[in-house]
């Protein structure tokens, strides 16, 4: 055991005292926090959009747009990360009058802009049955009121049509705001109170989502971590440690230390982008009201039970414990990543079906063809996470978890022998020559 | 006194290939003995199974009295192929391989770091060991496999690779070895090291044991021979008793000829000299040889060297 722990040890250090080791795990956190702060840090530092109205329809609309324009002004006393810039209506600059020709004040607009203080003059039009609005912008700031006030100068339009066949204002805007009630049900949804939509939705869709997002992490996870270990191994048969090695702790020893390390040094990552995910869900939780928050843990409780818990990590320690030791024997063999093609190109190629299933899982997860899949021991490990959510039998967990570690013994019995043999071998690595290995006797070492 | 190591009737299979065939023998505590072989002859193949890294066919190993992989604590093993973590520095190298032959880090290092100062290295305690070179890398492997103080010591080719000088540094360790009372077993395809080295060699050829023994019974298996210089002809020289063939060496000095002469089993050089000067031959110089290791290997392995 103290042999496992020491080999397990220099391991973990080796991977975690590297400079790329710390680069490629913060590369993630990085991304994944840059690509959410840095469009709302831009989204803040967004000016506020000073907007004039020239109103040239002659049907006095101007008071309509300036109250859309209202509609988006910054908020007293708002500061947060999710605040833009919003719009501010300004007085029309010198020179541009309502009495004036279209080609006339669009002839001025270069200048009516430099002058300031509009950064935008919307022009107003009227054909008789349509509206058109003409946003002029200072450079730079082309489609950035559109953007905003789209929605409300279309409403214009509906009201104008609405007036011009005679129905009432009010019941005009009634029909524009107006919905139908839809909603998506299952037995889930009868539990737990319904005032909050976010609650609702992680109640009834959060072990699905939760449940692709670990089937995805448990394949990234096993099989990064698999080829993590068959570098290490490689890199070792290449360095001639490996006989050095065997020559002082068994090949058990060696296998158990290196997964233990590769399993630590996965923690250590996991743990990192934990505490990521744990900073970015507080600040997501501090801008949603307590009532929301409160509903929501409880329903992401219900989702996680202890049980499921345990159930996940069965699944991920029985796959990576099969990979690993498998990858890990084929680097015995090999001196070069090229070397262990032949083997680990059919197997990544089999690992690779269960990522593709769950792709159309994530719509239906409850298809009968991957209820089959997920008891082929092989894809197991990736697809009984998702399946999880759905409330499954306790026939299938017991039946797929036997599956899965029954052929988990077989792969480790195979890959221990294998490493023994290929770590004091030069051969060439063949699945025949595996066979081999797999069937003769253990007496034969 | 109870061996070391021993090997009963083991044998070696590979598929078709029998790598090791029914090879007996055994080391005495306290000795240096040389395992000596051509390549291929299975010596590496051996040394594997005595360690318990592969298992044998058929037979019997027992080591420090124990069956092999059960005494990995007590035995040092350099293999032919030299490898150590290239990225971890000399000490910590030493301090790991020790950990895992049960001592504590702290002696390890005390140890490590004492006996680098010993070969020259204490300088190079905290460098990398891609920064080393070849032989101090070599020396950094042989510390690394001595320095938990092991009953029996392993080395597979320790002298391939090495130069002269290194080699020479290597043979002192191995003697002090033996002094304070290690078992060491070598193996080598070089004589030299073995004929300076050894009390008793074991010689494999062809996956068998062709010889076992002191080196004294080894050099005994190769014909003695006596170098003679004059103006002799060849049918002079077959006519002296005990003399079983001639090799004509060329021409020597001042229009003489040498000849080396083969001895007969159980006859001396002094029978055929006596019979040289009393028949009035002109032997001018003389020289009575005893066969080198190499010699007898030669004639041991059938010559063959593949």
């Amino acid at each position: 055991m103290n042999k496992t722990f020491l080999i397990a040890r220099r391991e973990y250090l080796a991977f975690v005292r590297t400079v790329g080791f710390w680069l490629s795990m913060l590369t993630l956190p990085l991304i994944i926090g840059g690509s959410i702060f840095i469009p709302l840090l831009m989204r803040h530092s967004a000016p506020v959009e000073t907007v004039a109205v020239l109103d040239l329809t002659g049907d006095h609309i101007e008071g309509a747009v300036v109250e859309a324009i209202h509609t988006h002004m910054p908020k007293p006393g708002a500061n947060g990360l999710l605040e833009s810039g919003g719009l501010q209506p300004v007085a029309l600059p010198a020179g541009l009058s309502p009495d004036m020709s279209v080609e006339a004040a669009e002839a001025k607009m270069p200048q009516a802009l430099a002058a300031g203080p509009a950064s935008t003059i919307i022009v107003a039009t009227d054909s008789g049955d349509k509206l058109h609005f003409r946003l002029w912008s200072v450079d730079g700031h082309k489609g950035r009121v559109e953007d905003q006030i789209l929605w409300d100068l279309h409403g214009l339009q509906y009201y104008k049509l609405a007036g011009m066949h005679g129905i009432d204002h009010g019941l005009a805007h009634d029909m524009r705001e107006s919905r139908a009630d839809i909603i998506s049900l299952t037995p889930a949804s009868l539990a737990g109170p319904k005032k909050d939509d976010l609650a609702a939705g992680v109640r009834e869709n959060g072990g699905k989502f939760i449940g692709i997002v670990i089937s995805y992490l448990t394949w990234i996870a096993i099989f990064s971590s698999s080829m993590i270990l068959l570098g290490s191994v490689i890199e070792e048969k290449a360095s001639k440690v490996l006989e050095v090695l065997l020559a002082s702790a068994s090949a058990e020893s060696l296998l158990i230390g290196k997964v233990l390390a590769v399993a630590a040094v996965l923690m250590t990552v996991w743990g990192l982008w934990g505490l990521t995910a744990f900073g970015l869900a507080s600040f997501g939780i501090s801008n949603l009201p307590p009532e929301t928050v409160h509903d929501v843990m409880g329903a992401l409780a219900a989702v996680f039970s202890p049980l499921h818990i345990v159930l996940l990590l069965a699944y991920f320690l029985g796959g990576y414990l099969m990979f690993g030791v498998f990858f890990a024997a084929i680097g015995a063999f090999c001196e070069t990543q090229k070397d262990a093609q032949a083997i680990i190109g059919p197997m990544t190629m089999i690992m690779m079906i269960p990522m593709i299933t769950m792709q159309v899982a994530f719509t239906s997860p409850d298809l009968p063809m991957l209820k089959y899949m997920s008891w082929f021991p092989l894809f197991t490990p990736f697809l009984m996470p998702l399946r999880l959510s759905q409330g499954l039998p306790w026939y299938e967990i017991a039946g797929t978890l036997a599956g899965m570690g029954l052929v988990g013994l077989i792969m480790i019995s195979v890959g221990r022998r294998a490493f023994k043999v290929g770590a004091l071998t030069g051969g060439k690595l063949s699945w025949g020559a595996l066979f081999r290995i797999a069937t003769q006797k253990s007496t034969n070492g | 006194m109870e061996s070391a190591l021993s090997l009963a009737g083991v044998s070696k299979r590979f598929g078709d290939f029998e790598a090791v065939r029914d090879l007996s023998f055994e080391v005495k505590r306290g000795t240096i003995c040389g395992f000596l072989g051509p390549n291929g002859a299975g010596k590496t193949s051996s040394v594997r199974m005595m360690l318990g890294l592969s298992e044998p066919t058929a037979g019997r190993i027992t080591i420090l009295g124990k069956a092999p992989g059960q005494a990995l604590e007590r035995i040092g093993f350099m293999p032919e192929e030299r490898g150590l973590y290239r990225k971890m520095t000399a000490i910590d190298v030493i301090v790991f391989l020790a950990g895992l032959k049960g001592v504590k880090a702290s002696l390890a290092r005390q140890r490590g770091k004492a006996m680098l100062e010993a070969q020259g290295l204490g300088a190079f305690a905290g460098k990398q060991i891609r920064s080393l070179s070849k032989g101090m890398s070599q020396k950094v492997q042989l510390i690394s496999c001595l320095v938990h103080e092991p009953e029996l010591v392993i080395l597979d080719e320790p002298f391939s690779g090495l130069d002269p000088v290194n080699q020479q540094g290597l043979e002192q360790v191995i003697r002090e070895l033996a002094k304070r009372g290690a078992t060491v077993l070598f193996s080598t395809h070089v004589m030299q090291h073995a004929e300076r080295l050894c009390e008793q060699v074991v010689l494999l050829a062809k996956g068998q044991k062709v010889f076992e023994g002191t080196l004294k019974e080894a050099r005994a298996a190769a014909p003695r021979h006596l170098d003679l210089e004059g103006n002799l002809s060849e049918a002079e020289l077959l006519g002296l008793p005990g003399i079983a063939s001639v090799v004509d060496m060329g021409a020597a000095e001042e229009g003489a000829h040498l000849w080396q002469c083969h001895l007969q089993a159980g006859h001396t050089a002094n029978e055929a000299l006596k019979a040289a000067f009393l028949r009035g031959l002109d032997v001018r110089r003389f020289e009575a040889k005893e066969p080198s290791l190499h010699e007898a290997f030669i004639v041991l392995t059938g010559g063959n060297h593949e």
